[in-house]
């Protein structure tokens, strides 16, 4: 579950997942609706493929990305688009430097 | 899941349904061809895998074909010791029989949700132009957003509506499924346009 929170924290990732709802596209397709570098994008489809949200077909140098959300997860994604969701893992707070002794 | 732990829960269950079925045999003999089939269906389930295992050639399809069926006479197990503890709970006179009728109704419900939830990540072989498989998925992810809703209806229906309209109330739960749908897709469409150019399209 975390991996999915993590996928669907980025607005990038959750823009690509909407431009794979209307139908499935080619990583240089997809690459094309955004001004971030290729390796940057690279990432980005790895981290969702991680959390099992789109499905990679590879024929022959062309790699095609589907989407591939249960309805929780659809929801999830339409959750966060919708209210523009930041979700950030849990950090542990800083606790206060400790002053040295005089 | 891991295919050894799905295996093993598949195996418990296929057991425990064997044994709930005998227990309710005993304490009902009047209805032996009912509880043969709770005790038989899942052994003759596990035989058409094994069959099917030895028939096929080995392959990454074979293997991932193979997982589906155990994951299905796992879902088939819970649902059938699950109704079976019911019935047997009602035997025992532990609960009444409207709490058995009822419980089975959330359990379906709750079948209905599971089916829907998974339904979309099932997809179809991907053909050159991709329209089709669009389509597909489109209907998919309508489809079970459906199950899903009419599940959450279903189970609601059987928890709190009178046993005697159930019948009725229960016949609505897809209509209202489809309209809860349709309002919620609306709703969704007038919160996104124009927000990041990722407007559905199912």
């Amino acid at each position: 579950m975390n991996k999915i929170f993590k996928a669907l924290s980025d607005p990038t990732r959750r823009k690509v997942l909407g431009l794979l709802r209307q139908q499935p596209m080619t990583a240089g397709e997809l690459t094309e609706h955004f001004t971030v570098s290729k390796p940057t994008m690279s990432a980005h489809f790895a981290v969702l493929r991680e959390a099992d949200l789109v499905e990679a077909e590879k024929v022959g140098r062309v790699v095609t990305y589907r989407l591939k959300l249960s309805v929780l997860e659809d929801a999830m994604l339409g959750f966060a688009q919708v209210f523009g969701m930041e979700m950030k893992p849990a950090t542990k707070k800083r606790r206060p430097a400790k002053r040295k002794a005089k | 899941m891991q295919p050894k732990t799905l295996t093993a829960t598949a195996v418990t269950l296929t057991v425990l349904v064997a044994g709930l079925g005998a227990a309710l045999w005993v304490q009902r003999p009047e209805l032996s061809t009912r509880w043969a089939a709770s005790v038989l269906f899942l052994p003759g389930a596990w035989l058409a895998v094994l069959l099917v295992d030895k028939a096929c050639a080995q392959s990454a399809r074979r293997l991932k074909t193979k997982h589906e069926l155990i994951r299905g006479i796992a879902s088939a197990g819970g649902i059938l010791s699950l109704s079976l503890i019911a019935a047997l709970a009602q035997e025992s006179y532990l609960i009444d029989g409207d709490v058995a009728k009822r419980s089975v109704g959330v359990m379906l419900g709750l079948l209905l949700i599971f089916m829907g939830n998974v339904m979309p990540k099932k997809l179809a072989p991907l053909d050159s132009e991709g329209a089709r498989a669009a389509k597909t998925q489109a209907t998919q992810r309508f489809v079970g957003w459906l199950f899903v809703v009419a599940g959450l209806l279903y189970a609601t229906v059987w928890m709190v509506v009178d046993l005697e309209q159930t019948a009725m109330a229960t016949l609505l739960t897809f209509p209202v499924a489809c309209l809860v749908i349709v309002f919620v897709r609306l709703v969704y469409v007038r919160a996104t346009s124009g927000n990041n150019g990722s407007e559905p399209s199912a």
